[in-house]
């Protein structure tokens, strides 16, 4: 099985479809430009500009057609493609998650079929697409990349869940939702409210009459705009909290052995189901007023759950709990992960790293409006011991910790968030180094998950340089001589 | 920590890295006639051009002839039985670790530019990332892609 296969001609003619349908603007641009012009010659060039496009386009689709080669070896498929840029791509068929046999208008009028190769990759296109090829020749390559995958699945199920038969259910009480809408951040929710707030009370407010006299304004109405403004952030907040009330009004959570059954909305039902073994991380965030309460909001990352609009690539878990609490809803809820109590903290000398990527951006914007909107632009000058301070309380909030197979990795901007993910869930790890992390002993860490938005990155940046090292040889798969 | 990967890529990497540099700063420096040109004509003040042309003349020297060495001596590799090691990196070092449980696919690339020198790259997708191994000998690439995919064939514990 040696020899390789090209598809059908027809895929040439496909490709030719595409690249016109591509070019069909510029085309008809081009088309429509001389014709005011009756000079002869630019009616000539024209057309001979049309007839190049034509031809290139004839040309790049009978070549990207001749170049496309693939054949199985070895249990793998092995596609040869590009004109210009040779490709090749191995895929083994351990790795073939779906094998998509279809037929658009023009396949079907030759009796042929597409068939795309999906693997777990991330990237929203299949990985391996034959265009035009036959019935037959498709079964082929179906019966040849398959009989391993029966098999993967079969052991999947196992994997994880080591108590069938879980029934577990979880809803918010009326009190816990009332803090959940009360707490949330919706910071954005709250300024676009104020906007369309003040945008309402434009016809109550004089703006006219109180922009010609920018003095007055000042001096008289500073007051005023205060009340103003403080009704309105008011206002947007009661808002926010009926959004909320609204969105997470019947919030249900259950477990049925492998599978979480998440309901939630009052006005709109959602429903979506989600098998435990594709969890890929979770992660609880926990913004400044919550963590006074001692309350935290709970998510999952899944990836892989079968093609559809079930899982979303972030889920709410719990989205308000008692952050004592959490530890033993994760056990009842999605078994293995554990939230620590402690952390390996970043070095002292990390501090002076993690201020200053706070206060960069925020002084030339103090320095400009303490220089062009004097004198009360001074007063931004407390942005500054306030910039330091939240650097301070960033570098608090962040480090990680290794128990057994689990990572959990901790930062803070203003929430502080925490990750947990499982050494087998992690796709790669990367340490890197830059200059001045290297004068200062310093590694930054990153783990990649599945994700729908092709593999999402978690980082711990400014580490101790020799955790870096340890984490690596905690992820690295070689077999050790055991201690 | 576990000692550097210990392969480099080909030496001829260079070369490629330098001329494709090239081809960058000629570009830019059509631009940069197109600049002058028009600052003649417009009677821009005559040091823009010549401070232009200093920062032209530095971005140069470090895109063909330093960066692309620090890069080189930077880039290494190692493939063991469980897992790829790859360092690289031109301002930041960076390490990565991909175990063969995770490899989905492996591809070689090969531009024009490649082609000529008997290159091509070597790239290794998993369900999150994508990495990539540049410029080796062609027929080490082949070999590498080979025994990446054999290595990757380990069944996935878990989907």
């Amino acid at each position: 099985m040696h020899d390789k296969h090209r598809l059908h001609p027809i895929a040439a003619l496909l490709g030719f479809l595409k690249s016109l349908k591509d070019l069909i603007i510029p085309i008809i641009v081009f088309f429509f430009i001389g014709n005011n012009d009756s000079d002869s010659f630019v009616q000539l060039l024209k057309y001979i500009g049309i007839g190049v496009i034509f031809l290139w386009v004839v040309m790049k689709s009978f070549l990207s057609w001749y170049r496309f080669t693939y054949y199985i070896e070895h249990g793998e498929l092995r596609i040869e493609y590009g004109v210009f840029v040779r490709n090749k791509r191995y895929i083994p068929k351990e790795r073939v998650q779906t094998i998509d046999v279809t037929a658009g208008l023009i396949q079907r009028m030759f009796g042929l079929v597409k068939l795309q190769i999906e693997t777990a990759g991330g990237t929203a296109d299949a990985e391996a697409v034959l265009n035009a090829i036959t019935t037959s020749e498709a079964g082929r390559i179906r019966t040849l990349l398959t009989d391993a995958s029966e098999k993967e699945f079969t052991q999947v199920e196992e994997a994880l869940v080591l108590e069938e038969n879980y029934n577990e259910k979880y809803t918010i009480s009326p009190k816990n939702l009332l803090i959940l809408a009360s707490t949330s951040g919706g910071i954005g929710v709250i300024l676009s409210a104020i906007g369309a707030f003040l945008s309402q009370i434009d016809n109550i407010i004089p703006y006219e009459k109180l922009f010609h006299n920018l003095e007055d304004m000042f001096h008289f109405s500073v007051m005023f705009f205060v009340v103003i403004g403080m009704i309105g952030i008011f206002l947007a907040w009661l808002l926010s909290i009926m959004g909320t009330l609204l969105k997470y009004g019947n919030f249900t959570l259950e477990r049925k052995s492998d599978e979480l059954i998440i309901s939630t909305g009052i006005l709109e039902k959602r429903q979506i189901t989600l098998p435990i073994t594709k969890i890929q991380a979770v992660r609880i965030k926990q913004n400044p007023l919550r963590k006074i309460l001692g309350f935290a909001a709970v998510y999952v990352e899944s990836a892989g759950a079968s093609s559809g609009k079930e899982a979303d690539q972030s889920t709410i878990l719990f989205p308000i709990i008692k952050d004592n609490q959490i530890n033993q809803h994760l056990l009842k809820f999605v078994s293995e992960y554990e939230l620590p109590s402690d952390y390996t903290s970043l070095p002292k000398r990390a501090l002076v790293r993690l201020v200053l990527r706070v206060i960069l951006p925020v002084v030339p914007v103090i320095a400009a409006l303490t220089f062009f909107l004097r004198p009360w632009g001074v007063i931004s000058l407390i942005f500054f011991p306030l910039a330091c301070l939240l650097g301070y309380y960033q570098f608090k909030g962040a480090g990680f910790i290794v128990k057994g197979t689990q990572l959990s990795m901790k930062s803070r901007i203003f929430s502080t968030t925490v990750v947990l993910i499982h050494k087998r869930k992690i796709q790669a790890f990367e340490s890197s180094q830059s200059f001045l992390q290297k004068r200062s002993r310093l590694q930054t860490i990153m783990v990649s998950i599945k994700s729908k938005v092709f593999g999402r990155n978690f980082k711990t940046v400014d580490l101790d340089e020799m955790y870096g090292a340890k984490i690596g040889e905690w992820y690295s798969y070689s077999k050790k001589p055991d201690k | 920590m576990r000692a550097e990967p210990q392969n480099q890529i080909n030496r001829r990497a260079l070369t490629v890295w330098r001329i494709s540099a090239a081809i960058a700063v000629i570009f830019i420096l059509l631009l940069y006639i197109g600049y002058v040109i028009v600052s003649t004509i417009f009677d821009f003040p005559i040091w823009i051009a010549i401070l232009l042309f200093v920062l032209l003349v530095i971005y140069s020297i470090l895109a063909i002839v330093i960066v692309p060495s620090i890069r080189w001596k930077r880039w290494r590799y190692e493939v063991f039985d469980e897992e790829i090691d790859i360092q690289y990196g031109k301002f930041v070092v960076r390490r990565v670790l991909i175990p063969m449980v995770r490899v989905q696919h492996v591809d070689t690339i090969q531009g024009p530019l490649l082609r000529k020198h008997n290159l091509a790259t070597v790239t290794i997708s998993t369900a999150a990332t994508i990495h990539e191994i540049p410029a080796l000998n062609l027929d080490e690439a082949d070999q590498l892609r080979d025994t990446i995919s054999k290595l990757a064939r380990v069944v996935d514990d878990d989907a």
